[in-house]
């Protein structure tokens, strides 16, 4: 049975494994799940994950959820280039190590977007306080400047100066440009004092082909329809 | 050059890691970073790890960091038995869920018991504000309750039913140990009522055993301390 992927464009981590699983030429099928709708709580689809996230997979009546492990096992399942996962201990650790960061560091970008930018205009929930977008904002901050800082490095374009890309880049890469949902001038803000991570995103869109960007077309009229908004605000 | 673990025994994962260590003879020195003196962040240690964080490793110049990834690493290094870290891909993506599902849901245990229980006893910092500590308080509690409830099963007695522990039993274990620095009203609280979670713990002390005990020398007399001067 053709390998399902459960999840929203809006979602970053679905994403990355779309992007991944296009790059590599694997037969998939998307199933979309509406967040605004709450989909993903549905019993059809707590059937396949319990924890009600996206994204999830189907493979063969294997479900799996968590975007990370899902990548870890598409690269090991499947025949895919070393530089994704690679097998070596030390070359695989550096791998690891960046997609365990990644969750309680650069995901705070998620809860930054979110609370400034779809919160009250795409989901209709109450304004967030004013402490907690500040405290998301920190934590933001301090994880884009540790992405640019230490782990983006003059050695090569990719993180920890590979030359090729891993399926880190891929998931971190589709957390980053959840920032052009932000007020346009605030997202180039963000990248303009950031040029390492400016350049990386430049150099990923050429690594992933044509996919990079036909996989942002959701996130790139979303942000359309934001700006319309915030300027009848 | 003799593997190094660089750690505090008041962090979860850093006793996470020790116990993996300990439990399969592997030859290490342990580097003590004192998380209360702030030496985790002073600049010859930052030299080493520019995480700033404990745990890590020094394998022969190799430096790694993230608990779950050093986890991984030994198995694989090492050749550990199969059961920490399985070879089958459908049960290497078990254990790879529960630590990936660990940072933004069980770790959140972390953020509780370090506001409630030793944030002003232990660190001697200012207060935390109540809200923080209500958010963290509800992931907590949710993580508990899907531990006891989905991850933990009747079928053997470590997480996902496995009859032999894996790294992921050890680490989210060292993460539920820590609520022994909360006062016993709301380590009641939180923990009773929940057999399945104090079964486990009891079956993860038992096989690993001196190691899980000795490793929480440190958090269980510390606890000790702060319970005999409150009172
Ligand atoms: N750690 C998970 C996070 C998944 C996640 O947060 N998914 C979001 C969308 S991007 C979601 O489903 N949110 C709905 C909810 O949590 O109820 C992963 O990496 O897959
Ligand atoms: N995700 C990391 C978390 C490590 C972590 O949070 N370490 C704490 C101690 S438990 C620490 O070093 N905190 C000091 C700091 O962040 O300044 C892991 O699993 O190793």
């Amino acid at each position: 049975m053709v390998l399902r992927l459960y999840g929203d464009l809006l979602s970053q981590p679905t994403r990355a494994i779309a992007i991944f699983l296009e790059v590599n030429l694997i037969d998939y099928e998307l199933h979309f799940l509406s967040l605004t709708k709450r989909e993903h709580k549905s019993p059809e689809f707590l059937a396949i994950n319990p924890r009600g996230q996206i994204p999830a997979l189907v493979d063969d009546g294997f479900n799996l959820a968590e975007s990370a492990t899902i990548l870890r096992y598409l690269a090991s399942t499947r025949s895919v280039s070393d530089h994704w996962y690679p097998a070596d201990a030390r070359k695989r650790a550096r791998v690891d190590a960046l997609l365990d960061w990644y969750h309680t560091n650069l995901r705070n970008t998620a809860k930054y977007v979110f609370s400034g930018a779809l919160q009250v205009l795409v989901f209709k929930l109450p304004e967030p306080t004013y402490e907690e977008v500040k405290k998301h904002e920190k934590d933001m901050t301090d994880a884009l400047n540790y992405l640019e800082t230490t782990l983006l490095t003059r050695e090569g374009p990719f993180l920890l100066g590979e030359s090729e890309p891993s399926i880190a880049d891929v998931l971190i890469g589709c957390e980053v440009t959840q920032l052009k949902l932000l007020p346009k001038r605030d997202c180039e803000a963000i990248l303009d004092s950031r040029p390492r991570i400016r350049n990386w995103l430049q150099e990923l869109e050429i690594a992933l082909g044509p996919h990079f960007a036909r996989f942002h077309v959701r996130v790139d009229s979303t942000a359309k329809f934001l700006e319309s908004k915030r300027s009848k605000l | 050059m003799t593997l190094k673990l660089y750690g505090d025994l008041l962090s979860q994962p850093a006793r996470a890691v020790d116990i993996l260590l300990r439990a399969n003879n592997i030859e290490y020195e342990f580097e003590y970073v004192s998380l209360r003196k702030g030496e985790h962040l002073t600049s010859a240690m930052k030299a080493l790890n520019p995480r700033g964080q404990v745990p890590f490793i020094i394998d022969d110049g190799f430096v790694v960091c993230e608990s779950s990834t050093i986890m991984r690493y030994l198995c694989q290094k090492y050749s550990l038995p199969d059961h920490w870290y399985p070879a089958d891909l459908k049960s290497r993506t078990g254990v790879d869920t529960l630590l990936d599902w660990y940072h933004s849901n069980l770790r959140a245990t972390s953020g509780y018991v370090f506001m409630k229980g030793m944030q002003v006893s232990v660190f001697k910092m200012s207060p935390p504000r109540e809200e923080y500590i209500k958010l963290k308080e509800d992931i907590m509690l949710m993580s508990l309750k899907i531990l006891e409830e989905s991850y933990l099963t009747e079928e053997g007695s470590f997480l996902l039913g496995a009859s032999q522990p894996s790294i992921a039993d050890v680490l989210l274990g060292c993460e539920v140990t820590q609520t022994c620095m909360l006062d016993e009203a709301d380590r009641e609280r939180v923990l009773g009522g929940k057999p399945k979670i104090a079964k486990w713990l009891a079956a993860l002390e038992e096989t690993t055993a001196p190691h899980f005990a000795e490793v929480h020398t440190t958090i269980r007399s510390t606890a000790k301390e702060m319970e005999a001067s409150s009172k």
